[in-house]
């Protein structure tokens, strides 16, 4: 878990003021000093800050001699060093601490004051050591040392070029002065020594020097580890051995090795500690891992690193380069082509150069600008020197340095196993911290919207309005979650006082909730409050630098509990700080413990404690006050003989986790009472016995091995998937052992049945292993997802030849969903009623249909184009399992179109038939997915089929007002090629290859058939095979096969002619049908006088409503009851009624009134929308093309006076200079200024509505005319229509809507309450005009029409009838008059003049409502105006009348 | 007694941009404690079994603290603004002015509860786009805080205040960069009533924009060199920041005539207080100063150390102005500094190497208001020294010791960045939940 970040840092490491090439770097065994030899020198350096100390350069002779420097090997007390030459010679070097003086380079700043260093951080408190360098010796032996290493304090091991190892004391190397022959006392002759190839081989007694090690043969590669007991080897003829001796003393007689099997062409080795595994690189670019065998002591082969993603195969070349971390966490590879990779202990590829983004003008392949010699981790692990290859010439390259240094942030769970159990991603640098927390889940209120852009829901941020700001919720409030991007690092810099001595972080920490965080560095330690951002150090910094933090630190109810050596008393403690206190001893808690702690672990309020004597203690942690907490030891427990030893432990844990879960009663939840130690790489469960107290070693079980880390989900979890052990192991992937319970029913059963029952019911557990696609930091169980950190890279610049147009590495955190692949592994193994219960548990995640959909996905790929036939084909029950949930439907059409369309034909023959799928959508209403399938259909069946369905949908869609997937399935119908309407889908031969396995005989048969069929006729045949059977899909084409018996060929035959015709109908039947259908609901919503579904049909599925309104103005848009129409559209409008009932009394009325003045505001206020209809000033002048020649004459005066005062004088002309544009200032003005706490008709609606009543005035729909521009009392509309109707010279329409207004007049005034009572008063002058017209019009009209008229005439007065005979003058004014009174009688003529300017007066000055209707009635009169030379023209039609 | 809680819906982040909506559930539960309720059971059920509150009421505010003196024209303007206000004004008046106050909403009137009856309200409100962001600075504070106060009959008002934090989002000053942002040509299409247009917010276009300007540009270099020689080339590959981004610099110290031996790089935060002047709309500044920004840039990039020992950095971009920088160098205000985070590398050994500042989430961007103007920096301190060996020539053979001592001159360099605010969502501050009991 070691992610590198930024750009490597160039180093030069040569001579001041030289550049050298550097050979290699060491750093020594504490990771202090680092040196670097060139050819000719040797550099000693501080590690960090990284300063020169001394040098030691060869004399010409000595270069001569003995050749250039090669390796370096540090004594293990960083006293001596010994330099191997290329011509095999040793030179030791002696490392002398010079005590009197101060320290090195100490920077003194001049005296002007300006050029001062001022920055606490500038002054570098490292006291860096003075040492003296000097050459002691020079070794040679007879024949010329190949490779040294060190295998113990004091030993070490040289191989030799004549196939020896000496075993010498540095001691030794000191005596033997120069060039004198070291006394071989400890030659080990490799070629005498019995060779294995496996270690069964050498039990079965064949000890045979098996292939022998050939003539000129040595070692040219070797590591020692203690933990093995041996070495690796690689010999300089590419083979690869591990080297054993029966005990510690290596001597020829004792010792064997063993070839390692399938490794021909090793060319490094390096040893993993701690995991006990050898690591062998190949020159074919590959890295074998071996673990040892602890039965046979021999090789077991673990995992195989391949870097196969973004290479060629063979480009990488060989691996030049293997390096475990000082952890043993990670291995570092590096190949000879360039490129370098991280892996993890199992084999889990972290990082590779190879993947990362160079540019364009890089060729990886050619020139790989990371081409590395040497690597050598430092300090901790978190730098890796890198030395690059020379370069070959170049006089700059001279001066660069050939050192990079390369940083990296490591995961706190390598060092502090104990992490596993919180929720943090937490990595650790070395002077700071990287803290990502949070899951990806956002959680939101149903109702709301979360405002932010990037959240993703954003679109709606403005729909709901702003009233809706205060509601009481009625339960409680119903939060989903959606996903967000992932939260940012936040990046803890170590504080300067602190890092300044103790650096580099070797223990980071964090307790659960995330709030606390403790590092502890080289001494002492350091903690950080993430509340108030603060750190906290020890007060007293001797105190800090007394105590050495080892074997793990972590958080226990706001105490930092650590594991710990006491300089200052040399004994091993157990140590415990109050959060909340200052950091001093004096608030700490003590334990001693006998042996240095090596790991710990704590579970509720246990702490587990390995010591290095290989004692695994288990204290009880009580918490006496928020500052003092009690630790007691409860009982120990020896462990060595499970492990070589207790270094080898890799974490371990305690936990109430048991092998067989019993029921809920008997558990102890206080007292875990399991114990879970990971030693190399293997998960043993201890158990303890019912009886016993303490838990035994021998009762030891290994659950699992090559586990890298594991976690353990607690009972406290809300998901089913508790008690459960999760187990990553790199290559391997991911485990988890869970447990299986019975269906809840029969466990309750078994809770109240008696405990002789219990056991029948005993559950057991179940291992179920994953692949996983990231290095797994985090496994949030709630959330089924797992958290991990991935190594991304940018490239900053393009700079040739610097080192930053490398790319600069970042790491990004990624999160993978588990549910799937945990689902599928139970539903294999018949387990569905426990996939069922943790899928249930988790159906709330946003992610879950698309885990179902993934495990779809998975398990389709894997079957469908397997090569063999599957035995046992797990889609089935993966079906039957996803159709438990309601997104069944859904999740099938989603993973069909997410897979190839190949593989269709397999899914669908398990899912059942997509037409079927289809018809299922409709009936639960899933219109969305239901259109998805059509997509299916359209590939899986002729066009015909997904045609028919398609209409169907649309139909359906347009019932439910689903515009937009209407919108989409017209677009989907248009698109469908006419010519390929009966052509059958290409995808059909494909995937009759892959066709479902068989399941019933006869479907077996079925493929038989196919497959055969297949190859004797080609795909033609086939082809038009399936275009005879228009309507039939895969699995029913099947059936039909052999049902049928009918030979293919002749049915390819016979399918052709129909074909043809069929085509040349669908074509025109094409855009006709939707055509139709388009119209059929498009009368039918008028019908029902859903004007606001037609306004927003025509609007998103481009139909052409003024074209197919004209065509329907004399059928369905026509209205018969107008009263019945208008209160249709009130109710769809959701607006008051109309006519309420006559119960509703003054008030009612009121505010009808009033209701209708605010209309008439609103009308004026939205008329900028450019809809209104009164919009140009002579629009009625342009909209009579065909007027009357009675109507002529007026019309050549209305010009003349536009200038005339809305205030009348002569009362003919001016009212008939009344135009639009005066009207509406007139009548815009007190509404605007009164009306405003009116309720008006909602601006948006009311533009609609106008929207819509252009629409059909344009049309020529009359009826619905009037009725909108009643509903928008728009008395100028209606007195357009009324012209527009007369004009049209029509007396059945003139009849029509006379009858119409007189109708709607006559059910307003039954209704006392009406809206419209006001506004239908001023149209009472319309409907005389209409009856002077329909009067003289008379002869030519035919009796049934004025059947009609006189039937609908009822409502009107009488009075109208007497004012016909009288004189038009007279019979004209005094309706203005009854229409300006607000009330019906009749007043008598001479009065008239006056009265009319009164009230105009007052309805300016203050009454709206009066205005209002004033002001229409005024508007009205120009026809009015009209009628009377028409009728008068027309008298004798009227007198016959 | 009955408890008030209050908490954020946004649990995992308790910030919010200018202009998005804060949303809280405020939840009335009437709790009922078991000696209670044995004391209860005595008395007459009726009595004890309801409680009741008058009403209850949800603001935000935004409040300023500050030392600066306010002229008292001020003053007496507040003064006067505060006659005619309700009640609860001066209840929330206590912690700082309040500078802007969202209209009061009402959850209730008359509330009565059924003992450990609860019942849960929704607030939302919009974060005023023109206020400051939440800022705890030396000499002025602004914090945000939504007030819920309510009071029972004939008792007095009670509040629960739960703090949040704002980032502020620059308001676009051009409107004509809005089309930009919008991926079709609808505006070309007539307008049809029933179509309904997906309206882009201004909040979102704002964003846009912010991605926009924090984007990586052309890399600018800048050479370092002191009257000794050339010392190194940085390189910057943008000026503006999100919050929880890093600063990323290259240093290339390859060919240099002066060894850098180590050098620190501290990202600090300058308040620099105005004089009160006529407000202005504080989303003009906002945006202006982003495009001003390299000018100040060239007159703050050097300061006393540098001059005093003659140095001039040469910026290869502003060498023109680097020049007249001395001159102008005494009128540039530093104001109150701060240092937020530093690095610091020793560099002894380094050819080429990185600066990386991570910018951490908790500070506050760069702004403007009336009264303090806040700007960020790099503040960079390079450690020098001639000596390029050990003080003696390199030996043919034999063993080269370090020498004790090293003379070493430091140089100073400050460049301007600015900062803007990051998603909140992708900030991690989890919240809790805050409650008041009544009794």
């Amino acid at each position: 878990m070691y992610f590198p970040v930024g750009w490597p840092k160039r180093v030069g490491l040569a001579l001041p003021g030289e550049g050298a090439c550097i050979r290699h770097i060491c750093c020594d065994a504490v990771k202090i000093l680092v040196a670097a030899v060139g050819d000719d020198f040797l550099g000693i350096w501080y590690a960090n800050p990284l300063i020169p100390i001394a040098y030691f350069r060869r004399s010409q002779d000595s270069l001569r001699q003995y050749g250039s420097n090669q390796l370096i090997v540090w004594k293990p007390d960083s006293r001596q060093l010994a330099v191997l030459s290329a011509g095999g010679a040793l030179l030791l070097y002696q490392l002398d601490f010079d005590a009197n003086g101060s320290g090195i380079l100490l920077q003194v700043d001049p005296p002007a004051a300006s050029l001062k260093r001022d920055s606490a951080e500038l002054f570098i408190k490292e006291n860096i050591p003075r040492l003296s360098l000097r050459e002691l010796c020079s070794v040679t032996l007879g024949s010329v040392i190949t490779t040294v290493c060190c295998i113990s304090l004091s030993e070490l091991l040289l191989a030799t070029q004549s196939c020896e190892l000496l075993r010498l004391q540095w001691a030794q190397l000191e005596q033997a002065e120069n060039e004198l022959e070291v006394p071989a006392l400890a030659a080990i002759k490799l070629r005498d020594i019995p060779f294995y190839v496996q270690q069964q081989q050498a039990q079965q007694g064949s000890a045979r020097n098996v292939p022998p090690l050939s003539r000129d043969s040595y070692v040219a590669s070797l590591e020692y580890s203690p933990f093995i007991g041996g070495c690796a080897a690689v010999f300089s003829d590419r083979r690869a051995a591990f080297l054993i001796a029966n005990h510690l003393k290596f001597e020829t007689d004792h010792m064997h090795g063993f070839w390692v099997p399938d490794v021909e062409d090793a060319s490094v080795c390096s040893v993993n500690h701690k995991f006990r595994l050898l690591a062998y690189g190949q020159e074919s670019s590959g890295v074998n891992v071996y673990a040892i065998d602890d039965a046979t002591g021999g090789l077991e082969f673990s995992h195989r690193l391949m870097l196969t993603e973004n290479v060629l195969p063979g480009s990488l070349g060989a691996v030049n380069e293997l390096k475990w971390s000082p952890d043993g966490c990670v291995l570092a590879v590096s190949w000879t082509n360039g490129g370098l990779s991280l892996w993890s202990t199992f084999g889990a590829l972290l990082m590779s150069t190879l993947s990362w983004d160079f540019g364009l003008n890089v060729d990886l392949l050619r020139q790989n600008p990371l081409k590395l010699r040497r690597l050598e981790w430092s300090t901790e692990g978190y730098q890796l020197f890198m030395l690059t290859q020379e370069q070959l010439q170049g006089s700059r390259d001279k001066e660069q340095s050939n050192v990079l240094q390369l940083q990296f942030v490591k995961s706190a769970l390598s060092m502090n196993p104990c992490m596993t159990t919180n929720p943090h991603i937490l990595l650790q640098g070395d002077d700071c911290l990287y803290l990502n927390q949070g899951n990806n889940l956002e959680r939101t209120y149903a109702g709301s919207q979360s405002t932010f852009p990037s959240s993703g829901s954003s679109d709606q941020a403005t729909a709901t309005d702003s009233d809706s700001d205060c509601l009481e919720l009625k339960q409680s409030p119903h939060t989903g979650s959606i996903l967000t991007e992932s939260k940012y690092w936040t990046v803890l810099q170590l504080p300067l006082n602190y890092a300044a001595t103790n650096w580099p972080i070797r223990y980071a920490a964090i307790d659960a909730d995330g709030l606390h965080l403790a590092v502890a560095g080289r001494t002492g330690l350091a903690h950080y409050s993430l509340v108030n951002r603060r750190w906290k150090l020890f007060g007293n910094e001797s105190q800090e630098k007394d105590f050495v933090v080892s074997g793990g630190l972590l958080w226990w109810q706001g105490f930092v509990v650590m594991g710990c050596y006491s300089l200052l008393d040399r004994t091993d403690e157990l140590r415990c700080y109050p959060a909340e206190c200052k950091l001093d001893n004096q608030f700490g808690h003590k334990l001693q413990v006998r042996a240095p702690v090596i790991s710990l672990n704590s579970f509720r309020h246990q702490l587990i404690v390995l010591t290095a004597d290989g004692i695994v203690s288990l204290f009880n942690m009580t918490k006496k006050s928020a500052y003092a907490l009690d630790i007691e030891c409860a009982y120990e427990l020896d462990v060595k003989s499970i492990c070589i030893h207790p270094a080898c432990i890799v974490s371990l844990t305690v936990t109430n986790l048991k092998n067989e879960l019993k029921p809920q009663g008997q558990q102890l939840a206080e007292q875990a009472e399991t114990i879970i130690v990971n030693v190399c790489g293997r998960i043993l469960m201890i158990q303890r016995d019912a009886g016993e107290q303490v838990p035994n070693t021998l009762l030891a079980t290994c659950l699992a091995s090559c586990v890298e880390v594991f976690w353990l989900s607690h009972s406290l979890e809300r998901c089913a998937m508790r008690d459960c052990l999760w187990l990553y192991s790199g290559a391997h992937g991911m485990r988890v052992w869970l447990p299986i319970l019975p269906p809840g029913r029969e466990r309750r059963e078994g809770e109240q049945g008696g405990a002789q029952r219990l056991h029948s019911f005993m559950s057991k557990r179940i291992m179920l292993g994953f692949p996983l696609k990231l290095y797994p930091l985090v496994v949030l169980f709630d959330n089924v997802i797992v958290l991990g950190v991935e190594n991304e890279s940018t490239l900053y610049a393009n700079e040739e030849g610097s080192h930053f147009s490398l790319p600069f590495a970042t790491m990004e955190r990624k999160s993978q969903i588990y549910l799937h692949k945990v689902l599928r592994q139970l539903i294999k193994r018949n387990l569905g009623y426990s996939a069922w219960e943790i899928a249930q548990s988790c159906r709330s995640l946003p992610y879950f249909p698309h885990a179902l959909e993934l495990l779809l996905h998975e398990v389709l790929e894997e079957e469908a184009t397997s090569k063999q036939p599957i035995p046992d084909a797990q889609l089935p029950s993966i079906l039957d399992f996803i159709r438990e949930f309601p997104v069944y439907l859904e999740t099938i059409v989603q993973c069909a179109r997410k897979t190839e369309i190949a593989l269709w034909p397999y899914l669908f023959s398990m899912a059942g038939k997509p037409k079927e799928l289809f018809q299922l959508c409709l009936q639960s209403e899933q219109l969305d997915t239901a259109a998805s399938y059509l997509i299916i259909l359209q590939n899986l069946e002729p066009s015909v089929v997904s045609k028919q369905y398609a209409t169907m949908l649309l139909d359906i869609a347009l019932q439910q007002r689903k515009w937009e997937l209407a919108k989409d399935l017209i677009r989907f119908l248009k698109a469908i090629d006419p010519n390929e309407i009966d052509s059958p889908r290409s995808s059909m031969v494909v995937n009759v290859k892959i066709a479902p396995p068989p399941q019933v005989n006869t479907q077996q048969q079925v493929n038989q058939n196919a497959d055969a069929f297949n190859m004797v006729l080609g795909p033609i045949a086939r082809e038009r095979s399936f275009s005879t059977t228009v309507t039939s899909n895969l699995p029913k084409d099947k059936q039909a096969l052999p049902g049928a018996g009918v030979p293919p060929v002749a049915e390819s035959s016979s399918s052709g002619p129909p074909t043809v015709v069929r085509r040349r109908s669908t074509k025109q039947r094409e855009t006709f049908c939707i055509d139709l259908i388009l119209q059929r609901h498009a009368r039918q919503l008028l019908q029902n006088h859903k004007l606001m579904d037609l306004g927003y049909m025509c609007a998103y599925l481009d139909f052409h409503l003024v074209t197919w309104l004209s065509q329907e103005a004399e059928k369905a848009a026509k209205l018969d009851d107008f009263a019945g129409a208008l209160l249709a559209l009130h109710a769809e409008l959701q607006l008051p009624s109309p006519f309420p009932p006559p119960s509703k009394d003054d008030f009612a009325q009121l505010r009808g009134s009033h209701r209708q003045a605010g209309g008439g505001g609103s009308s004026s206020q939205t008329s900028e929308s450019g809809y209104f209809s009164l919009a140009t000033p002579n629009g009625a002048a342009t909209q009579s093309p065909q007027l009357q020649p009675s109507i002529k004459e007026e019309e050549a005066e209305e010009p003349q006076q536009p200038s005339s005062l809305p205030v009348l004088k002569t009362r003919s002309e001016s009212q008939l200079s009344f135009d639009n544009f005066r009207y509406r200032r007139l009548y815009s003005l007190p509404a605007s200024e009164d009306d405003l706490a009116v309720d008006p008709l909602p601006a948006k609606l009311s533009i609609k509505l106008r929207y819509l009543l252009q629409l059909f005035s344009e049309a020529n729909c009359t009826d619905y005319a009037l009725v909108l521009s009643i509903l928008l009392q728009d008395a100028a509309s209606i007195s357009r229509i009324v012209n527009g109707i007369i004009r049209s010279e029509s007396v059945h329409t003139c009849r029509r809507t006379e009858t119409a207004l007189k109708q709607l007049s006559h059910s307003t005034f039954e209704h006392s309450g009406s809206l419209y009572r006001g506004f239908v008063l001023t149209l009472q002058p319309h409907i005389y005009l209409l009856e002077q017209y329909i009067q003289s019009l008379g002869d030519a009209a035919n009796t049934p029409l004025q059947d009609v008229g006189t039937a609908s005439e009822q409502g009107v007065d009488a009075v109208t009838g007497i004012h016909e005979l009288e004189d038009e003058e007279e019979d004209f004014v005094p309706k203005s008059q009854q229409a300006n009174g607000n009330q019906w009688m009749v007043t008598t003529a001479d009065l008239r003049p006056n009265h009319q300017r009164l009230t105009r007066h007052a309805s300016l000055e203050s009454n709206g409502n009066a205005t209002m209707v004033s002001g229409s009635s005024a508007q009205s009169t120009p026809t009015q105006r009209q009628m009377p030379r028409q009728s008068s023209g027309e008298r004798e039609g009227c007198r016959l009348m | 007694m009955i408890e008030i809680k209050a908490k954020l819906l946004r649990a995992d982040s308790a910030i919010y941009a200018t202009g998005e909506r804060v949303e809280c559930l405020i939840e009335f539960t009437h709790k009922v404690f078991p000696d209670e309720q044995g004391s209860t059971k005595n008395r007459n059920a009726n009595e004890a079994s309801q409680e009741n509150l008058a009403w209850a009421s949800a603001q935000l505010h935004c409040y300023r603290k500050t030392s600066y003196s306010n002229s008292s024209t001020d003053r007496t303007a507040e003064l006067t603004e505060m006659i005619g206000r309700t009640a609860l004004d001066a209840v929330t008046q206590a912690p700082g002015e309040v500078i802007v106050a969202t209209k009061p909403k009402i959850l209730f009137c008359d509330l009565r509860l059924q003992p450990r009856e609860t019942k849960i309200y929704f607030f939302n409100e919009f974060v005023p786009r023109d206020g400051p962001p939440t800022y705890r600075g030396h000499d002025i504070r602004y914090f945000y805080k939504i007030t819920i106060a309510t009071q029972r009959v004939k008792s007095k008002v009670q509040t629960l205040t739960v703090p949040i934090r704002v980032l502020p989002i620059p308001v676009i000053a051009r409107p004509d960069e809005l089309p930009v942002t919008v991926e079709t040509n609808e505006e070309l299409a007539p307008t049809n009533p029933f179509l309904d247009k997906r309206e882009i917010s201004e909040l979102e276009i704002s964003w846009h924009h912010l991605k926009n300007v924090t984007a990586r540009r052309a890399p600018k270099f800048y050479r370092i060199s002191n009257k000794r020689g050339f010392v190194g080339r940085f390189c910057l590959f943008k000026q503006a920041y999100k919050l929880g981004e890093d600063i990323v610099g290259s240093l290339d110290f390859s060919q240099c005539q002066v060894r850098c031996v180590q050098f620190s790089v501290k990202l600090q935060q300058q308040e620099l207080p105005l004089r009160p002047q006529p407000v202005q709309s504080q989303s003009h500044q906002l945006h202006s100063q982003s495009s001003v920004g390299d000018d100040v840039s060239s007159i703050n990039s050097f300061d006393m150390a540098s001059i005093a020992s003659g140095v001039v950095a040469d910026n290869l971009h502003k060498s023109a102005t680097s020049g007249s920088a001395r001159d102008k160098e005494a009128s540039a205000p530093t104001g109150k500094l701060m240092t937020i985070s530093t690095t610091h590398q020793v560099c002894y050994a380094t050819l080429q190497t990185q600066v990386v500042v991570p910018i951490p989430l908790h500070v506050t961007p760069t702004f403007r208001t009336d009264l303090v103007d806040v700007r960020w920096r790099l503040h960079f301190e390079f450690v020098t020294t001639t000596l390029m060996d050990f003080g003696s020539p390199n030996p043919e053979s034999g063993e080269l010791k370090a020498p004790s001592e090293l003379p070493v001159e430091t140089m100073v360099w400050n460049l301007p960045v600015t900062i803007y605010a990051a998603n909140p969502l992708q900030i991690y501050a989890p919240n809790q939940t805050f409650s008041l009991l009544i009794k």
